[in-house]
């Protein structure tokens, strides 16, 4: 045996415990030490875990196991059927028209897809869905985009006048911090922390003039460039953390990772990690300086930037105990209880429900179509400076041959009859369809994601609503496991719609569901901020 | 988004091809089905923004596992707490490591179905619960009447099985 055979560690009895237990999500902390640690020192290590995660992984894309020998007479089943439905693996995806049974459930939001809203989703009942397509549809005026989100903040950060707000979307205008500090992430990727003090006009989704202060730009290869413009350079990042001091009369830059290319009317300059210059009218080719690694430090996120804890405007956790959902009243921020479509039977309230805490959701036993309705106490005002996000749970059987396993929250305006709603657009669907499509429909438009929606799973489906007075609104949609909604918002959305104007108001949430299998819907939360639906919250206010 | 629908296909069409070994490739960095998951839907948003910059001469998957080690980083950045989060130095070995290992791997799955078609009725009936049910190591503990670290235990000796298993089968192969 070589020397090589015999560094494996195929009987490496600490290892494989070690690598079960990462395979079964048990890995305590001392664990994860020790396995990191072997991993660092030893390559056959690395090698071994290699193989044995890429197992692991191969194992769970599996649909089914592959056909094996008949069991030998009188040997029965170790395992008890399983309780909950077999996993169904769709036979072709819509999209590519190739067959992607081998894919299994892993399909990563990747392809989006937009068409005209009127595009087949199954009808659902009071959903504008249901509409004949001769009425006519008037979308609401394209606006000009928005290119930026103001993705942290330290208190009482200011823009101008104004006070910021975390998720808040900018376009393209000329902006000053006059009070803390704030990161802004750019739809491209990159983000960039400004500290008081700093003047820039963002000019598009690739470009932004900083004329005073200090900056902290991060990004990387998954990101979009961005070209900075100072007083005396543009600067390119090249997947780079790099920071800039912009004075009246001289520059500083320090580049932590990456590099930057720097040009000027001169030739140009290529800045690279762990470097600092500053560039002045003595020294307009620049100097070198040493690098201040606090200020680059500072953050891809505003410092004292925790989640503000605040409570939802409106949530119901259907904890009072009920035989259905028609009449019920529970939760806050509600004017009067729910109210079951007529003519159609209403969902049930189950115990538990999708909450941790064991308390009742609400239940579509299948066999068709079910809907209810609650008129909201504080509208989502389109016509109105603001950003308000909403959320529910879902989980669902596996998907049943033709179905389309649709369950949705859509907003409305009370009131309006159907054709009203169609005509003005006057509706958000944020839903799930079979086990691998999220869609948003709004505005006009449907856009479509390929997304992870394994049966059996507690999904969380969540929204951010941006509006303005004067600015265009836009609609975000993701859909994530409930155990991993994280206390910031994510960086990126599943689904997000053209930016436009409107001035439409939604005062009632409707819950939907068309499927043949079981649904169940839980948790339905609506708030100003990411942390006020994101986070664990008591049920009662 | 790619901005023609030649593009669009293209896109579709390499992702498709190139899914699978993306998946495993996140999962070995970050091996929480989960948090891979969420990582897996981040990176192939962040490659539908880039695809304009994708050079076609070159191989998809190595491009697409960059961006996929990128995002793994910034997952990591964003949960520094969780266990199964590797440190970033050992990450980056791992993913060498992994880059040295792909030819093998390939191989190595192609053995894995055999394996799996050899194991004894008792032993296909946990990897099936485990895997395809998707049934916890907790629920496989109440099912057999049997204590959560008994079922690691079993878990761990059905893995090396195969994990043996496999490596003879590669050898086997390599051999003829």
């Amino acid at each position: 045996m070589s020397d090589e055979r015999q560094a494996e560690p195929d009987g490496d009895r600490e290892l494989h415990e070690l690598l079960t237990a990462v395979c079964d999500d048990a890995l305590s902390a001392d664990q994860a030490a020790r396995l990191a640690s072997r991993l660092r020192e030893e390559p056959a290590v690395r090698r071994l875990y290699v193989r044995y995660l890429d197992m692991h992984a191969r194992l769970l894309g599996l649909p089914a196991l592959p056909a094996a020998a008949p069991r030998e007479p009188g040997q029965g089943a170790v395992l008890p059927p399983p309780a909950r439905p077999h996993r169904g693996v769709r036979a072709a995806f819509p999209l590519a028209g190739a067959s992607m049974a081998a894919l299994g459930l892993f399909l990563g939001l990747a392809l989006l897809w937009r068409r005209p809203a009127d595009d087949g989703v199954p009808p659902t009942p009071g959903t504008a869905a249901v509409q004949p397509e001769s009425v006519v549809v008037a979308p609401p005026a394209t606006a000009g985009a928005y290119v930026a989100t103001i993705a942290s903040a330290a208190p009482g950060a200011r823009l101008g006048d104004r006070p910021v707000v975390v998720g808040g979307r900018l376009l393209p205008a000329s902006f000053a911090v006059t009070a803390g500090s704030l990161t802004l992430r750019f739809d491209g990727g990159a983000e960039i922390f400004f500290d008081t003090g700093s003047r820039f006009r963002i000019t598009s989704r690739r470009s932004l003039e900083v004329e005073e202060g200090a900056f902290v730009f991060q990004g990387d290869a998954t990101c979009e460039p961005l070209a900075i413009t100072t007083p005396r350079a543009t600067l390119v990042d090249v997947g780079t953390r790099y920071a800039a001091v912009i004075q009246s009369g001289s520059e500083e830059l320090h580049v932590l990772d990456g590099a930057v290319r720097r040009s000027t009317v001169g030739p140009e300059e290529f800045v690279t990690a762990g470097i600092g210059r500053a560039y002045d009218d003595r020294a307009p080719g620049g100097r070198e300086i040493p690098i201040d690694a606090a200020l680059v430090q500072r953050g891809a996120r505003a410092e004292g930037a925790m989640p503000v804890v605040q409570p939802p405007d409106a949530a119901d956790g259907f904890g009072d105990p009920a035989e259905s959902i028609h009449g019920l009243g529970g939760g806050w921020g509600w004017s009067g209880p729910w109210v079951a479509q007529r003519d159609r039977s209403p969902f049930a309230v189950a115990v538990p429900g999708l909450r941790p805490d064991g308390s009742g959701g609400i239940l579509h036993h299948g066999g068709g179509s079910r809907a209810a309705h609650r008129l909201l106490e504080r509208p989502i005002d389109l016509g109105a400076d603001a950003v308000r996000y909403v959320r529910y749970l879902v989980r669902r059987e596996a998907d049943l041959p033709g179905d389309g396993n649709l369950a949705m929250l859509v907003l409305r305006k009370h009131g309006l009859t159907v054709e009203e709603e169609l005509s003005r657009q006057s509706f958000i669907q944020l839903a799930v369809r079979r086990d691998d499509t999220v869609a948003l429909k709004c505005f006009g438009e449907s856009i479509r994601s390929s997304a992870v929606l394994p049966p059996g799973a507690t999904m969380a489906v969540v929204a951010k609503v941006v509006s303005g007075s004067e600015q265009p609104d836009q609609i975000f949609l993701r859909v994530m496991p409930a155990a991993r909604l994280e206390d910031r918002e994510p960086q990126e959305w599943a689904a997000v719609s053209e930016s436009v104007t409107t001035d439409l108001v939604f005062d009632q949430i409707s819950v939907e569901v068309v499927s043949r299998g079981m649904v169940w819907i839980d948790d339905i939360a609506v708030g100003p901020t990411w942390s006020s639906i994101a986070l664990p919250r008591e049920e009662s206010q | 988004m790619p901005d023609s629908p030649s593009a669009d296909d293209l896109f579709v069409r390499l992702l498709t091809a190139n899914h699978d070994q993306l998946r495993r490739y996140i999962f070995t960095l970050l091996p929480h089905e989960q948090d891979a998951q969420d990582v897996m839907q981040e990176t192939c948003l962040a490659l539908a923004r880039k695809f304009t910059d994708y050079d076609q001469s070159r191989p998809f998957l190595p491009w697409a596992c960059g961006f996929a080690y990128l995002k793994v980083l910034q997952h990591r950045d964003r949960h520094p707490q969780r266990a199964v989060l590797l440190p970033a130095d050992v990450l980056e070995l791992v993913a060498n490591a992994r880059h040295e290992e792909e030819p093998l791997l390939a191989a190595r799955l192609a053995v894995l179905d055999r394996c799996l078609e050899k194991l004894p009725a008792d032993d296909r009936d946990l990897i099936r619960a485990r895997y395809v049910d998707r049934v916890t190591p907790d629920e496989i503990a109440v099912r057999l009447q049997i204590s959560r670290r008994s079922t690691f235990r079993q878990l761990e000796r059905v893995r090396r099985l195969l994990h043996a298993c496999i490596d003879r089968g590669v050898a086997g192969w390599a051999a003829s």
